[in-house]
């Protein structure tokens, strides 16, 4: 479980997004909203990408704030548009990330395998194409043992095949570790095989359910 | 065909000017600060006496013709540029023209250089360096136009790598203190080089300063101190690195002293030419713990720079003025005898203040609301 209280969000002083009680159990929660409605800025918080204010804290007390490093290594993230050092491999990111997060080289090798990076793993980032850098984005997310899974517009560039290993592995995530997916999307879920346990939407500065 | 033509101007060459600006006041500084008009003549005397001379300017305006080349380049890349591909649909005429324009703009101060010593080369009646002048700049910026247009030609070219990179890869993985070393030497690579430069010279300079005399520690210490204000821009870009363009290390679970030792690693990564010199040319009078003083007072310095960054969002300018002012502040204390080591005791121990409070709370750059 993840629970979020009195969660508020300003850009230089001004409120952008204020959550006052929120729950997330396992399962899928996909995050609607218009663009500029505040979904990135939502997720980088959650992620501890962006500093912001409240309480933020799993049920065993770990908690955003309270706990920086701890909850990090339980909170994966990817972003929409990934973009990372044009000199870096995939090797070299799915290494330094997974080390990080504790995750065994098996299983940096078993998503390498499963999103195809192992072609071109070994290529600088600034060869990919907008579609290799989001595997590489989302084989980062599911790496160690994750209980909130942060997918901002996982599925844009995405071909058929990579999204049907992408719902798998949510799909095993969930079963396996637990973990909360947090998931923003413009493209309907409903045929996605996947079971929405809530849509909601952000909508006059505050998530809430549709 | 006047459309083409400001497009090409707002993108190519006023951006290019503007980014440059502060290298073009270096060279005017250089050149009318060190130098006054006899010397700027008999300088040009001797590059016309022979024409084989004429290759000393002819190869710094290579290096400037690779400096356009690089700016061109990257210019196109960017996606809000990436418009100026439609130059292709204009005819071969047109399109070189306004190839033409941008490239002999931007390479002028090289040409009017270039007219400078062919008027020097025609009073003194040398034609073949006059010629030779003429082809001097005539070959870089027909091959500056040709490479231009084809630029525009092919766009999205694909970036490969190499087999021997491949190979590379396959059985290095990078360390993560290097991300920011290797980032800096891609894309700061004159700042990196610069600075590198003038740390080593100084450094040079100091140690040769008093041969004879007994050696004052205090000396290197204020030079160390300068280096370090100079090489502040340095600590400015790495920040920008991890907290901007490697962003994603702000989401991973390293602590706070895993993430000083690997930016001190770094650091001492960034410094190894300063710190070659350094203990090449230590002067024989003094201690070796004061050697080990000066380069942890070094290292130390750096990372107070790059700690105050965390403190609250500021530009480069912003910042530049702190580290003028500190830096002026341990130039007088280590004027007024406060031991070297004491100011790195302070500096650490207020950087590691810095980072493990404000890390967490430091968000980079953006104010405004962006989805």
């Amino acid at each position: 479980m993840l629970y979020l209280q009195n969660f508020a969000k300003s850009y230089s002083g001004h409120r952008v997004l204020e959550i006052p009680r929120l729950e997330f159990s396992p399962g899928v929660y996909w995050i609607k909203g218009e663009n500029g409605s505040g979904k990135s800025t939502l997720f980088k918080s959650l992620a501890g990408m962006h500093p912001c204010q409240g309480s933020i804290r799993f049920a065993d007390g770990i908690s955003l704030h309270e706990h920086p490093v701890a909850f990090r290594r339980h909170v994966n993230y990817a972003e929409a548009e990934p973009v990372y050092p044009g000199f870096l491999t995939a090797r070299d990111l799915l290494h330094f990330v997974g080390k990080a997060k504790k995750s065994p080289p098996q299983q940096r090798e078993a998503l390498t395998n499963r999103f195809g990076i192992n072609t071109y793993a070994e290529n600088s980032c600034e060869t990919y194409s907008s579609g290799m850098l989001k595997k590489v984005s989302l084989a980062l997310a599911f790496l160690g043992t994750p209980r909130l899974i942060i997918l901002d517009e996982p599925l844009i560039t995405l071909d058929e095949s990579a999204r049907k290993i992408l719902f798998e592995l949510i799909k095993r995530y969930i079963t396996e570790y637990n973990a909360i997916i947090l998931l923003s999307s413009h493209q309907l879920l409903e045929d996605s095989s996947l079971t929405i346990n809530q849509t909601l939407i952000i909508q006059h500065k505050t998530l809430q359910p549709v | 065909m006047n459309t083409p033509v400001t497009i090409a101007s707002k993108v190519f060459i006023r951006t290019f000017y503007l980014e440059n600006a502060s290298f073009f006041l270096l060279v005017l500084g250089v050149a009318g600060g060190f130098m006054r008009d006899v010397e700027h003549i008999a300088l040009a005397e001797f590059f016309v006496r022979k024409p084989y001379l004429v290759l000393i300017p002819f190869a710094f305006w290579i290096l400037y013709g690779f400096k356009i080349l690089s700016f061109n380049t990257a210019c196109l890349e960017k996606p809000q540029n990436q418009f100026f591909y439609q130059l292709v649909f204009f005819s071969r005429g047109i399109r070189f023209m306004i190839s033409g324009l941008i490239i002999l703009t931007q390479f002028m101060p090289a040409i009017l250089y270039g007219f400078f010593l062919m008027a020097t080369a025609v009073k003194h009646t040398v034609y073949d360096s006059f010629f030779v002048v003429i082809g001097s700049l005539i070959v870089p910026v027909l091959a500056l136009v040709i490479q231009f247009m084809r630029l525009i030609h092919n766009p999205d070219q694909g970036k490969k790598t190499s087999l021997l990179i491949r190979k590379m890869n396959r059985t290095i993985i990078r360390p993560y203190p290097l991300f920011a070393i290797e980032w800096l030497s891609r894309k700061k690579t004159l700042m990196l080089l610069g600075t590198k430069a003038f740390g080593v010279l100084m450094l040079l300079a100091v140690a040769k300063l008093y041969t004879t005399g007994e050696y004052d520690f205090r000396l290197m210490g204020m030079a160390l101190t300068v280096i370090s204000g100079a090489s502040a821009q340095l600590m400015f870009e790495i920040h920008r690195f991890d907290n901007h363009h490697f962003a994603l290390v702000r989401q991973l679970p390293i602590t706070c002293w895993k993430r000083i030792s690997s930016l001190l690693v770094s650091i001492l990564f960034l410094i190894l030419p300063e710190a070659g010199i350094f203990i090449t040319y230590y002067p024989a009078d003094l201690s070796s713990p004061e050697m080990i003083q000066g380069i942890v007072f070094f290292v130390t310095i750096l990372f107070f720079w790059y700690a105050l960054l965390y403190r609250k969002n500021m530009d480069q300018e912003a910042f530049m003025k702190i580290v003028f002012w500190e830096s002026m502040l341990i130039f007088v204390l280590i004027l007024f005898r406060v031991p070297v080591w004491g100011i790195a005791c302070v500096a650490f121990l207020a950087a590691v203040f810095r980072m493990s409070t404000y890390y967490y709370r430091f968000e980079y750059g953006t104010t405004t609301y962006r989805d």
